[in-house]
């Protein structure tokens, strides 16, 4: 069986009018991969991961969702094909857990905003998942950092889109948590429904569990190969 | 999904205050009429010919004016709230009730200079000029909202622009004819009585829908929570959700400020009771509740007016929200004096 390919982007240019990021990038995303982009602060990693969510638009090149140009893909449209993880929290207030994450069903509700059975089925399923389930009541704004950020994660996986970008979620978690994360994007990918990119800094939590990466590195440029190949000191 | 249990509960309670209200108000001034009188009168029974004339023409029209002017204040002092994350936000504060007068002020002033007070004209205009003040503020706001990080800022420049119209309005009272002063000082000290007729059916029928399209809107105002980014993933479109927000809120403003005056601080304390009480930030339910929170504010302070203190005159409808919303809104302020939830 062959994958499907969720994600492509040709010959891409980004960056601002005094500093290219990238030059003449392409690379290609099939469901059921997870891809981690390295890099060193100030590289271009957030700007590639605004470029290919559709916030922003490329200097010049194009780039694809399931073989469809993401400039004629209506907001609607792309809501349901990209969720995303920021690096920063919202500050929300008066919302408990179990409504936060619920918010990622925007997507499918109707004029009046009522979740079905469907919709609660895959938040609880989502709560469960990420281990706030036992917080589900509680405040959203009284969470730790660390839990906030599973929160936002869980958020995005309601969404249920087939690509998933995630800015540095390893961030405000410890070691534990970490690794957890990344466990549980692998295994988000397992059924072959998804696809993940997330950025990050962990090269040694990335080296022991991730197969491919996206980096950006001094002297080559933007490659892509198993983390392994990356060498120490080269990015 | 959730809690919707106890939200309703709360919800049939304030329906409960509002029905006590009603017939407090219908009932309390100069000529008491007792609660048997206008129950029976309500489900068919006779009234002397004064008693119900009193009672139709005059008390039952500054209820509803209550509501409808409560309810419009809350909803859109909500909206701000959410769409600036700045919970000290609301028409009053944020000066969209100052464009409103300012328009207001300007359409009489000139208008009842070339045309005369009683001309249909003018009161036709006036709550468009209401409108067309409190949308111009609103879209400088709104285009000031993201260059301006420091939220206490918007809300200081908010009261400077008050000042600055309240001047301008001084300057239109103090060239104006005699008989116009007075009626520019009443309606700037806020009233819901002397609303009548068609003026009531027109001000609550575009409040209504202004209501309904804003429940409509209520899973839209959720995601705002989540900033900017994470709204238009979810799609989101934000340029119209910045259409609606000024819309609805310089609608239910502006509608309010043309007939009743600029109101004082129910835009604002509304959705803060409301929050308070229900411990819930869904729109879907803090929206409906936080309008039934402002017609009960509205009633009461509605009412208090109507009390005759035994010192011969009548409170005007702001001094009593300003005695009553002063403290609230310094307990707001008190509450958060750390500074997370503004």
């Amino acid at each position: 069986m062959s994958k499907e390919l969720v994600l492509e982007f040709k010959n891409l240019v980004i960056g601002y009018d005094n500093e290219l990021l990238l030059n003449n990038a392409s690379q290609k995303l099939y469901l059921g991969e997870v891809v981690a982009l390295i890099g060193r602060n100030g590289c271009g990693k957030s700007t590639l991961l605004k470029t290919i969510s559709g916030e922003m638009s490329p200097l010049s090149g194009s780039v694809e969702l399931f073989s469809k140009n993401i400039t004629r893909i209506s907001p609607k449209e792309l809501a349901r094909m990209v969720s995303i993880v920021t690096t920063v929290h919202p500050d929300i207030i008066g919302m408990s857990v179990e409504e936060v994450v619920a918010l990622g069903r925007y997507p499918y509700l109707n004029l009046l905003g009522t979740l079905t059975s469907t919709d609660v089925e895959v938040i609880n399923k989502a709560l469960l998942l990420f281990g706030i389930d036992i917080v589900r009541k509680k405040n959203y704004n009284q969470l730790s950092d660390g839990q906030k950020q599973r929160v936002m994660i869980a958020r995005a996986y309601v969404q249920e889109t087939p690509l998933i970008i995630l800015d540095e979620p390893t961030t405000y978690l410890d070691y534990i948590g970490r690794e957890d994360i990344l466990t549980i994007l692998k295994q988000l990918t397992n059924d072959g429904k998804r696809a993940i990119v997330f950025s990050s800094h962990d090269l040694d939590l990335i080296q022991k569990n991730i197969e491919t990466v996206w980096a950006f590195t001094k002297k080559r440029g933007f490659v892509v190969e198993a983390p392994s190949d990356v060498l120490k000191g080269e990015i | 999904m959730l809690r919707s249990n106890e939200s309703f509960k709360i919800i049939i309670l304030q329906v409960c205050s509002i029905l006590i209200l009603a017939l407090a108000i219908l009932s309390v001034g100069p000529v008491e009429i007792s609660f048997n009188e206008i129950l029976s009168f309500v489900f068919g029974g006779k009234l002397s010919v004064e008693n119900e004339a009193i009672l139709v023409s005059f008390r039952l029209s500054k209820m509803f004016t209550a509501i409808a002017a409560g309810s419009a204040l809350a909803i859109s002092g909500l909206i701000m709230q959410t769409y600036f994350n700045n919970f000290l936000a609301g028409p009053f504060v944020l000066g969209v009730h100052s464009g409103a007068s300012l328009g207001v002020v300007i359409w009489l002033a000139s208008t009842s200079f070339f045309l005369g007070e009683s001309n249909w004209l003018v009161s036709l205009g006036l709550p468009l000029a209401s409108l067309i003040g409190a949308v111009l503020v609103m879209v400088v706001l709104i285009f000031l909202a993201p260059v301006i990080s420091n939220k206490s800022l918007l809300l200081v420049m908010g009261v400077l622009f008050s000042y600055f119209t309240s001047g301008i309005i001084s300057i239109f009272i103090s060239i104006a004819r005699d008989s116009d002063i007075r009626s520019f000082l009443v309606w700037s000290l806020g009233s819901f009585e002397k609303i009548s007729g068609d003026r009531l059916i027109i001000m609550s029928s575009v409040i209504m829908v202004g209501s309904v399209i804003s429940f409509l809107f209520s899973s839209t105002l959720n995601t705002l929570f989540l900033g900017d980014r994470y709204a238009r993933s979810v799609g989101v479109s934000i340029k119209r959700v910045r259409f609606f927000v000024v819309m609805l809120t310089s609608v239910l403003t502006g509608t309010v400020t043309a007939y009743c005056g600029p109101v004082a601080f129910i835009g604002m304390i509304s959705p803060h009771v409301t929050r308070f009480v229900f411990k819930i930030g869904d729109h879907r339910v803090l929206l409906p509740a936080t309008t039934l929170t402002g017609a009960i504010l509205a009633m009461f302070a509605e009412l208090l007016v109507s009390i005759d203190f035994g010192i011969g005159v009548t409170i005007p409808l702001n001094a009593i929200l300003g005695i009553i919303g002063g403290p609230i809104v310094f307990a707001i302020l008190w509450q958060n004096r750390k500074g997370f939830a503004i």
